[in-house]
């Protein structure tokens, strides 16, 4: 591409010029004496090769091409010959990208408007963090709440604490026999293994979440504890509550500072006497607990189902379980509540951490008779487990079944606990549903064993624990 | 009756004496009939500039630069000359094709095609793209083979200038807007392609 006469392009431009000219002239019929004469012989000489190159014939294009185009012309044509009505007009006008883009920022800013919360947090909220995350308003997908408390969202909610009135509520529902289905635990059952006002505020709204994402919560049995619901699920939903729970602890913080531990000079455990008192006194985020606690189950029942076990779900329990120790030391902060109070808390949730172990023990052992052979899908597995090559297995079977055997003899929680999630990972890799379904629940049996450790009768893994006999446990 | 027929005849010979512009004007208005009387006037020019521009699929050229000229009518304001703004389509047309062709491996223009007394491919597609037959006499056959290869080992800038000089029509001012030069480098350019091409067709001359 490069013009091999470029300087004499520059130097002669003038005289390229004249001599195109002239011979331009030539060729339209000028006469050849009008020429320059140092050009003239040239100047004739392009004229005849001129002549013989105008006489070549044109190319002819393709007819296919010609119709291609008289088509396409024709459609323009009609198109612009549509008379547009004033309708079309308009919407032609409006639905190009600039009104459309600045009627959408307008709508945005709008609804903005609309629902941004105008109202500064009350000092005396219900609840903070529970309120903000919980409102007792929003739908909760769920079943209906046991006939012991479906009365109890509109009764008045004196408290404000989440560890008082919560926790005297949390010793009611434990108190409730296990017989009755569903039992009436709801979801300060949820909370009652942990000994902490402020993993219980959270725990709330973590049960709400799952309660969201709960597929179905009609179907368990009503002795399954969602305990552990809350820290398996935390991590699954954290990505959907983090912004919730961040304004939330913010509130939080606020309304303690303003007003440190107001709730606590509400009604002390000692004046709640029955049931009834309790679920009176029970703070407006408790309201819906007995739904989110069914909800919890159907999680968990989906966890059972090998759904949801997997080593994602374990990383998101100890990122609820980090949140919720972080939101404990910030309650441990805050905490200001008189010794009397505390001491009266502290015997109800022992109670109700009892009851916990024990339904944590027998949920453990309730999944493990649960599942048949093949009770969960292959797909359900992560997919590193479910391609791996049957040769693979045969190790990875035979590796299972040893810490399988270790796991039943070591009686140390510790190593044990080591074992199971050992046998856990194995299970997973092997593909075997059942093996990893007992580990993890046994794994979560001994984790709750930890934190109430004085409570946990551990049985042989492989046996379950009797039916009968946890039942009349919970007449006691 | 033949009052009517009349005014139809003189309608079509009012239509066709109109220029490029004028029936740009008229399609715009929505008469297709007008893009069609254009695209009669120059679509053969319009193939021989892709020819001469070494475009592989002269005929998809001519094609994709009416169909341009279709969609973006309502944008022809008459500023330019209608021709200058077809064979500039029609130009950077031949460019992409061009630098699409870059990378691909096709047979050689030069290498005969059969026997290795046979014609040349490049032979071959001059011939079709003239539509000669048999029957065309030797000496234009000869002349057509010649001023072929002359043309073809021109620098591009002087073939795409002589091209559109003496095949497309183009005034010197319209080639110097369809390839954004001044005038006087393109007269340049087309007094050193006249040399060129009187040395290599001086036989004939």
């Amino acid at each position: 591409m490069t013009d091999k006469n470029t300087t004499t392009n520059t130097t002669t431009s003038a005289d390229d010029a004249a001599f195109v000219d002239a011979y331009e002239r030539r060729i339209a019929g000028g006469d050849s004496a009008a020429l320059p004469a140092q050009w003239r012989e040239e100047i004739e000489q392009m004229a005849r090769i001129h002549a013989k190159i105008a006489a070549l014939p044109m190319p002819e294009v393709s007819p296919a091409v010609r119709s291609v185009v008289l088509t396409a012309a024709a459609q323009v044509a009609a198109e612009s010959r549509e008379p547009k009505s004033l309708f079309a007009t308009i919407a032609q006008f409006l639905f190009r990208p600039g009104p459309i883009l600045v009627g959408a920022m307008a709508a945005a800013l709008a609804l903005a408007v609309a629902v941004r919360p105008d109202k500064a947090p009350a000092p005396v909220a219900v609840s903070g963090p529970v309120a903000a995350l919980d409102p007792p308003s929003a739908p909760q997908p769920v079943a209906a709440p046991p006939p012991a408390l479906a009365a109890a969202p509109a009764a008045p909610e004196p408290a404000t604490e989440p560890g008082g009135a919560g926790a005297v509520h949390e010793a009611a529902a434990a108190a409730v026999p296990r017989a009755e289905a569903p039992p009436a635990t709801g979801s300060p059952k949820d909370h009652a293994g942990v000994d902490d006002e402020g993993l219980r505020r959270d725990a709330a709204p973590i049960a709400a979440e799952a309660a969201s994402v709960a597929p179905d919560s009609s179907n368990k049995p009503a002795e399954q504890v969602a305990g552990q619901v809350a820290g398996q699920v935390a991590g699954q939903v954290a990505g959907q509550v983090a912004g919730g729970a961040v304004r939330a602890r913010a509130n939080h913080a606020a309304s303690a500072k303003a007003e440190p531990q107001q709730a606590f000079a509400q009604p002390p455990p000692q004046t709640v006497k029955n049931l009834d008192e309790a679920e009176s006194a029970r703070p407006q985020g408790f309201a819906q607990a007995p739904d989110k606690r069914a909800a919890a189950q159907a999680m968990l029942g989906a966890v059972d189902a090998g759904k949801a076990n997997n080593a994602k779900a374990d990383v998101a329990k100890n990122s609820g379980a980090n949140y919720a120790s972080k939101d404990k030391q910030a309650a441990q902060n805050d905490d200001a509540a008189p010794q009397a109070n505390r001491e009266g808390q502290q015997a109800v949730l022992k109670k109700t951490a009892e009851v916990k172990a024990e339904a944590n023990e027998e949920r453990a052992n309730q999944a493990y008779r649960s599942q048949p052979s093949n009770a969960a899908p292959k797909a359900a597995l992560p997919n590193s487990a479910a391609d791996n090559k049957p040769t693979d297995n045969a190790a990875d079977n035979s590796q299972v079944a040893k810490l399988r055997e270790q796991a039943d003899k070591v009686v140390d929680p510790s190593k044990k606990l080591a074992i199971l999630k050992a046998l856990h990972a194995a299970a997973l890799k092997a593909g075997d549903v059942k093996q990893a379904q007992w580990a993890k629940a046994q794994i979560e049996v001994a984790e709750a064993g930890r934190i109430a450790p004085a409570k946990v009768t551990r049985q042989p893994a492989a046996e379950p624990v009797n039916r009968a006999k946890a039942g009349a446990d919970a007449q006691h | 009756m033949w009052l009517l027929g009349i005014a139809l005849i003189l309608a079509m010979v009012a239509i066709e004496t109109l220029g490029d512009e004028a029936l740009m004007e008229r399609f715009t208005g929505g008469d297709s009939r007008a893009l069609g009387l254009l695209y009669d006037r120059h679509a053969r020019a319009l193939k021989a500039f892709a020819i001469q521009q070494g475009a592989a699929r002269p005929d998809d050229v001519v094609q994709d630069a009416f169909l341009r000229v279709v969609r973006n009518a309502a944008g022809f304001k008459g500023q330019a000359k209608f021709r200058t703004w077809l064979f500039t389509i029609a130009r950077n047309l031949c460019v992409d094709a061009s630098r699409r062709d870059r990378f691909r491996n096709g047979p050689s223009l030069d290498a005969p095609m059969g026997d290795d007394d046979g014609p040349t491919l490049g032979e071959r597609i001059a011939s079709d793209a003239v539509g000669l037959d048999a029957s065309r006499n030797t000496a234009d056959l000869q002349f057509r083979k010649v001023y072929d290869v002359a043309l073809d080992r021109l620098p591009d800038e002087q073939r795409e200038v002589f091209t559109l000089r003496e095949i497309s029509g183009l005034s010197f001012a319209e080639i110097a807007e369809a390839t954004q030069t001044n005038e006087n480098t393109v007269k340049s350019r087309m007094r050193y392609a006249l040399k060129a091409l009187r040395d290599a067709l001086a036989d004939f001359a």
